[in-house]
């Protein structure tokens, strides 16, 4: 029903579901977005905190250093005990977690070294030596470290100015009086146990307070230094416990870039190939330029709102889908109550029409004017571009029908066409089948068929979509047929042909009541006519034998022969005589006609020679002859003889004879006869005024005449004529072009034909 | 006028009006159709008496009176119409003829008539 879905708009249930699509996608896109945003603020946070914690933690061991050197820079002398009671004073292991220790670190110039080892192994350290032994300007011993673990004791004597990276931290510490962290060492402490990375932080003590500000006076007077070595991953461990930030991962690198080399700290075995964010920072750790890097864990992803996202679009999808599915169901239903109610509607006006084209036939006797109301009404109806009905009278050939009227085409755009044939395309509609109903008729296997044309003929509009139905009488006699045509394919539907069925019965009772009193009419007007023509005729010599007689009256009256010569007497008498023969041909004509229109001539058959008969009938026709100007010529050398009725041949010849001297406009005219096997053929010919072709189908029906009334006669010579040798069993026929005569030739068979009955019924 | 023009197609009706109107002391002339009346008018037109039928070959009556009411030169006549047509009457009156005669004639009618439109 493309009346309810016009094809420029989309369907709601369309639009429906593309705003609801919309919809999804804008809330899927803010959810992503929002969860990303978060994500980043999370990472962000995560990193800040790791990295605050870190960095507070160094400025804590920082600061218990410094606090060491106030300690050591306050003792004149300096023994172990000393030094551990402070240590132990600072709470080590509860306050500072992850540290591994802190110790002091003396200068000692080369004339000091064997006083300060002595010294040293008196103080509870029997095995006391400085190490490594070789010469030096200046040795760095380690000489206390608490607490005083089996790890630590592996480390006192200890020169670390001997190693480059100690150096390098301690020489920056002396030089500029601040803490300084190392780069990456391993511990002189990693003795048992798996090896860790290590670093350590030094911290100045001079021999002035305050402390010398000069280059000079700091390396001068440096008495050594407070320190920390630190296990990177106990130290880290320490910081974070286990499960701190499970969602990320970091690595620690003991310099300005993240080299593998300089790697301290990793907090997870390997980090993972894969992760949302990651990011390096740069902190600075006593002076040391460290390098932290971040990365999520799969725990961050977990933790991310962002898999919200294909869930608010699936589900957005899906709710998308249902109020698709919603809408077009409700669409359906719309769509479904529109097309019950202009089915119902429809039907509610094809009833109207019917009975509305009922009324109009009904009230209509013209049966041009009611077949064209058909016509139009159901072309309209059905759409059909064009209309027509085709009477079912068939041409001579028998091979096509009649248009009758024609609708929504102008006459003239197919009157230079052939007329539908007796093809099976049409054919059924002419037997009175059913209604034929072609969407597209040229797709179907009987079209083009047909020579000369297949399909339609050229110069006939186009036609694609076809309905017939037939008109057929109440007698079951098939009128004709109502033909519908569309340039477009599909256009007639069921309850079109249904439609066109019903105005085709309503058509073929009022064509019935039509053609009845179109019948009554015309046999009303023929019998006025025949009574007119009957009545001139019958006149015509009572006329002129009254005339004959009142003069004769008169004149006897006046005088007798003295007004009369005896030979105008005479010629009188003739007259009048000749004119009771005539009026006894004009009743014994009148007598035929009747007995043949009541069926009762009867053949009195005896051998003849037509030859020898036409010559008589010419000569007996002599004087009628001589009144025209036209001369006969009779053609025929052997005799043709036949077992007919003389009277009635005679009576044919007569006629055809008769007629060809009236109309001959004075020309010669030729009679001929020519003897065949069977039978033998008898030819008039003329070269008179000749008969207007539309005359000549009807020109053997009783009241006919081709010629206007001034022509005497009944008007029925022809018919006589017909009926006479269709009883003989044989057939006549006329050519003729107006202007150039008329050509009658009858063919009469020798004997009767023994199937035929003789007495025409 | 006692000349006479009888257009009429019935040789029989032409000859019998021939003689009556000759031994009553008319001059007639014949006519077939109406074109030989036309023919013998062009050749002559003095003023006469037309007795015209209706129905003939050729040219009727009607036609003729036409040719005759739109030609000057074939001369003023005086026309009386004959007929067996039951409608002579109207027929008459649409010709604009001077009388009429209904078929089948009668003498004494005639007579009257053509002896009211001759002189």
């Amino acid at each position: 029903m493309e009346e309810n879905l016009p094809a420029n708009r989309l369907p709601p249930s369309w639009v429906v579901f593309a705003v609801s699509v919309l919809f999804t996608s804008i809330a899927t896109f803010y959810v992503w977005s929002t969860a990303s945003d978060r994500d980043k603020r999370r990472f962000d946070e995560l990193t800040f905190k790791t990295r605050v914690a870190i960095e507070s933690r160094m400025e804590t061991y920082v600061a218990l250093l410094r606090s060491t050197r106030g300690f050591l820079a306050s003792q004149e002398v300096l023994t172990q005990d000393d030094f551990r009671i402070f240590i132990s004073r600072s709470e080590l292991q509860r306050r500072f977690p992850g540290i591994q220790g802190v110790g002091f670190s003396r200068r000692i110039l080369p004339a000091q070294k064997d006083e300060v080892t002595v010294f040293r192994q008196q103080d509870h350290c029997p095995s006391f030596k400085i190490w490594p032994e070789h010469e030096r300007e200046e040795y760095h011993a380690i000489m206390y470290l608490e607490p005083m673990d089996e790890r630590n004791q592996a480390a006192i004597g200890y020169d670390m100015f001997t190693n480059p990276v100690r150096r390098e931290a301690m020489a920056r510490a002396r030089d500029t009086g601040q803490p300084a962290a190392s780069g990456k060492v391993t511990l002189v402490q990693e003795i048992v146990g798996k090896v860790q990375a290590g670093f350590l932080i030094y911290v100045p003590v001079y021999d002035a307070d305050p402390p010398p500000t000069a280059l000079e006076d700091r390396r001068r007077l440096l008495r050594g230094f407070a320190y920390s070595p630190f296990r990177a991953d106990d130290l880290l461990n320490g910081i974070f416990e286990e499960g701190t930030y499970p969602e990320l991962a970091f690595g620690i690198y003991a310099g300005s870039s993240r080299s593998e080399p300089d790697l301290l700290h990793q907090s997870t075995g390997s980090f993972p190939t894969r992760s949302r964010f990651s990011a390096s920072k740069a902190i600075e750790v006593a002076g040391m330029p460290w390098t932290l890097y971040f990365v999520t864990l799969p725990k961050f992803d977990e933790e991310s709102n962002l898999y919200q996202a294909p869930t608010v679009a699936i589900a957005g999808l899906i709710v998308s889908l249902i109020l698709f599915l919603l809408a077009r169901s409700q669409e359906r239903a719309v769509r479904e109550r529109a097309r019950l109610f202009e089915s119902e509607k429809r039907a509610r006006e094809e009833a109207e029409t019917l009975n509305r084209i009922g009324r109009i036939l009904s009230a209509e006797l013209d049966l041009q004017k009611l077949v064209q109301e058909v016509t139009d009404a159901v072309a309209k109806l059905t759409g059909a571009e064009f209309g027509a009905f085709f009477h079912n009278a068939k041409d001579p050939s028998g091979n096509s029908y009649r248009l009758f009227t024609l609708s929504g085409v102008d006459r003239k755009a197919i009157e230079h066409l052939p007329m539908p044939r007796v093809t099976e395309i049409f054919a059924p509609t002419f037997r009175g089948e059913g209604p034929v109903r072609f969407d597209d008729v040229t797709k179907d296997p009987r079209y083009g068929k047909n020579s000369p044309h297949r399909g339609l003929p050229q110069g006939h509009f186009p036609v694609r979509s076809y309905l017939a139905v037939p008109v057929v009488s109440r007698s079951g006699e098939v009128i004709g047929g109502l033909l519908f045509g569309h340039s477009q394919p599909g256009r007639f539907q069921e309850n079109h042909a249904r439609l066109a069925s019903g105005a085709a019965s309503q058509a073929a009772i009022a064509i019935d009541n039509a053609r009845l009193f179109e019948e009554t009419r015309r046999a009303i007007r023929f019998r006025d006519e025949f009574l007119s023509i009957a009545s001139h005729e019958l006149k015509t010599p009572l006329t002129s034998m009254r005339l004959q007689l009142d003069t004769l009256l008169r004149a006897a009256k006046k005088g007798g022969g003295d007004m009369l010569r005896p030979e105008t007497i005479l010629r009188m008498i003739e007259s009048g005589s000749r004119q009771g023969q005539r009026l006894t041909r004009l009743v014994n004509e009148l007598l035929d006609l009747s007995r043949i229109t009541a069926g009762r001539l009867q053949l009195e058959r005896e051998p003849i020679d037509l030859l020898a008969l036409v010559h008589e009938v010419v000569e007996r026709m002599k004087p009628e002859i001589a009144q025209s100007a036209s001369t006969i010529r009779v053609h025929g050398k052997t005799a043709a003889v036949g077992n007919w009725d003389r009277m009635r041949i005679e009576q044919v010849a007569t006629n055809l004879i008769s007629n060809a001297v009236r109309y001959g406009d004075g020309k010669p005219i030729d009679v001929t006869v020519e003897p065949g096997v069977d039978g033998h053929r008898l030819v008039i010919r003329d070269q008179g005024i000749g008969i207007p072709s539309e005359f000549l189908g009807r020109l053997f029906q009783p009241f006919e005449r081709a010629a206007p009334r001034d022509y005497g006669g009944l008007g029925m010579g022809l018919y006589i004529v017909r009926q006479i040798v269709e009883a003989h069993g044989g057939s006549v026929r006329v050519e003729s072009e107006p202007g150039s005569g008329a050509t009658f030739t009858v063919m009469l068979p020798k004997e009767p034909i023994r199937e035929k009955k003789e007495s025409l019924s | 006028m006692n000349e006479i023009l009888i257009v009429e197609d019935d040789v029989a009706i032409q000859e019998g009006l021939k003689e009556l109107l000759e031994l009553e002391g008319y001059a007639v002339r014949l006519a077939r159709n109406g074109r030989e009346a036309i023919q013998a008018l062009r050749a002559d037109p003095t003023p006469r008496v037309i007795l015209l039928d209706l129905m003939m070959p050729v040219m009727n009556g009607t036609d003729f009176c036409r040719e005759l009411n739109q030609d000057p030169s074939l001369g003023r006549h005086r026309v009386i119409l004959m007929s067996a047509d039951s409608h002579i009457e109207e027929h008459a009156k649409a010709l604009q003829t001077h009388g009429y005669l209904k078929k089948p004639l009668e003498l004494d009618h005639v007579l009257e008539t053509l002896a009211r439109h001759s002189c």
